[in-house]
């Protein structure tokens, strides 16, 4: 990470989290957080408009064997 | 006598209680004994009293005396993961912030195994709040392997593993968020349940990430853990994402074999990292299936699956940082480095990418099974990709690049916390280093009753089961 990204990261952790620590604390944890977080936008690229997260519960127990069914 | 009555499994022990060729009390006296011995040896219990334990052992034997058989596990020593909640004992969840938290409610877990006539005799060490997968813990005791003490239990159930596998106590619950009751039953040579999201209630556990937590149990025979799991599942009012779905009688046709039944072997991707020495305990484990009458059938993986380790450590490393954020203001210097660092990964995460790795649940789980589910019954991968590593050569501290390995390790695991499919850890032999590995069964969701009944098939063709370390 580039100091200046860094810099930026701790002011944004200050400001947004109201959490100050140290440079060494946050380098790594910072790029891995940005590689995991590309990798989500990516692959959010060609959901549909209205995704949300409790679609897959419907979509566990629609997958239930039948014989569960509490209906 | 006292070794040979904790050799017995959970359901062996019970019933020898139930048909009173053994009490509670002497069943108890054997377990505090080893544990006497050998918990520092294996650093895996963080508080016993034994003089309660044995009182509750008493109040057991009378009970039964007096014709009043609670359930199915009474007067069976469990001890369970330091995050499960009893009221008004302390619940130090392996870190140094919760060390004296005594809390005001009962998990509902342990409030069940008490209804089944469970004994709870003692909490066991654990990683630091659940995170991490090899069993380290900086700030509290670090329990080791059984089967040889320099190398990992694996975690984050790790005092649940190292108590189980050395005979202290017949059954422990685990709690999984991405592997850490399978990882500890794959190197402790356990068989570990992680069941779908949903079907075991969390209410009462020490949460990590709501969206994944799951809890399951670490026993040493399948049928044990039909037992516990049986016992544990089902809707409660308490937690709104218990499933209201019916819990099937896991111990009915458990014995019933796998002949016609598909399992999925996959083509890519689960494989692709693999050492040859577990790939090849895993076609083993695969041919002695085929030779029961399952039907192997290869499956491709799709593509998505590839992000889904990723996703899973960005929304488990969210969810905890929101738990943990006052804390790290407040108390950072009490963490261990390693869990410090993985919440602070959390909280540099923009919540708009937290929403789209949710988001993507569904189209991944509906990818995965249409791809796997509609030609096959369950899915057979590895619990862990590489022989068990020694204490010293996992530990982040003394190797700074082990670290990538350690996102690897869960390559098998964590996916199936981001589907909330259940997965269960059976023992398939050992390496050359003589630690045991473990295959990893996946099913249908709710469906833990096809992964027993095919996990015990297996066991009961294997001399797996039998084998226990010597201690």
């Amino acid at each position: 990470m580039q100091e200046d990204d860094l810099q930026n990261t701790l002011a944004w952790l200050s400001r947004v989290q109201g959490i100050k620590l140290d440079a060494d604390e946050v380098a790594d944890p910072a790029d891995a957080a940005a590689r995991l977080g590309q990798l989500a936008q990516e692959e959010s690229r060609h959901l549909p408009f209205e995704s949300e997260p409790s679609q897959f519960v419907k979509l566990l127990h629609d997958l239930a064997p039948k014989d569960l069914s509490d209906d | 006598m006292t070794e040979g009555i904790t050799a017995l499994s959970l359901t062996e022990a019970a019933r020898a209680i139930g048909n009173k060729k053994l009490s509670s009390v002497e069943v108890t006296q054997a377990c505090l004994a080893r544990m006497e011995r050998l918990a520092p040896v294996l650093d895996c219990v963080a508080q016993v009293d034994p003089e309660q334990v044995l009182a509750a052992a008493a109040q057991a034997d009378s009970d039964l005396a007096a014709g009043n058989r609670r359930g199915l596990l009474h007067g069976v020593p469990l001890a369970h993961k330091d995050m499960y909640y009893r009221r008004g004992r302390v619940s130090g969840c392996g870190s140094k912030i919760r060390a004296d938290f005594v809390p005001d409610q009962t998990s509902t877990a342990l409030s069940r195994l008490d209804d089944a006539g469970a004994l709870d005799i003692a909490r066991l060490n654990m990683v630091e709040f659940a995170l991490g997968l090899t069993g380290h813990n900086e700030v509290m005791p670090t329990p080791r392997n059984p089967w040889n003490t320099d190398y990992m239990t694996g975690g984050s159930s790790s005092g649940s593993g190292s108590a189980v596998a050395a005979g202290l106590v017949y059954g422990a619950m685990g709690s999984d968020t991405g592997g850490s009751i399978r990882f500890p039953a794959s190197c402790c040579g356990l068989v570990g349940m992680k069941p779908t999201y949903g079907r075991v209630s969390r209410f009462g556990a020490m949460p990590l990430s709501h969206s994944l937590d799951t809890l399951g149990p670490l026993t040493r025979t399948v049928t044990d853990n039909a037992a516990m799991l049986g016992a544990i599942a089902g809707p409660d009012d308490e937690d709104a994402t218990a499933s209201s779905l019916p819990v099937p009688n896991y111990l009915a046709g458990l014995e019933d074999g796998i002949k016609g039944l598909r399992i999925a072997v996959p083509e890519n991707i689960f494989y692709d990292p693999v050492d040859p020495e577990v790939r090849s305990l895993m076609e083993d484990s695969v041919e002695v299936m085929r030779q029961l009458g399952g039907a192997i059938i290869p499956v491709a993986i799709p593509n998505s699956m590839a992000a889904v380790n990723g996703m899973n450590n960005l929304i488990s490393m969210t969810e905890g940082a929101a738990l943990h954020q006052n804390w790290i203001a407040e108390r950072s210097q009490d963490y261990g480095r390693q869990t410090l660092g993985r919440l602070t990964t959390g909280l540099c995460v923009s919540a708009t990418r937290y929403i789209q790795a949710l988001n993507l649940r569904h189209k991944i789980l509906a990818e995965f099974a249409e791809a796997v589910f509609e030609k096959a019954d369950i899915l057979h991968v590895p619990s862990m990709i590489v022989p068990v590593p020694t204490l010293a050569e996992s530990d982040l501290s003394g190797n700074p690049g082990f670290s990538e390995f350690i996102t690897k390790m869960g390559h098998c695991t964590r996916p199936f916390n981001y589907l909330g499919l259940p997965g269960l850890s059976v023992p398939c032999g050992f390496t050359k280093s003589g630690l045991p590995a473990g295959m990893q069964l996946v099913g249908r969701p709710f469906d833990e009753a096809t992964l027993y009944r095919a996990a015990r098939a297996y066991e009961r063709e294997t001399e797996w089961p039998n084998a226990a370390p010597d201690l």
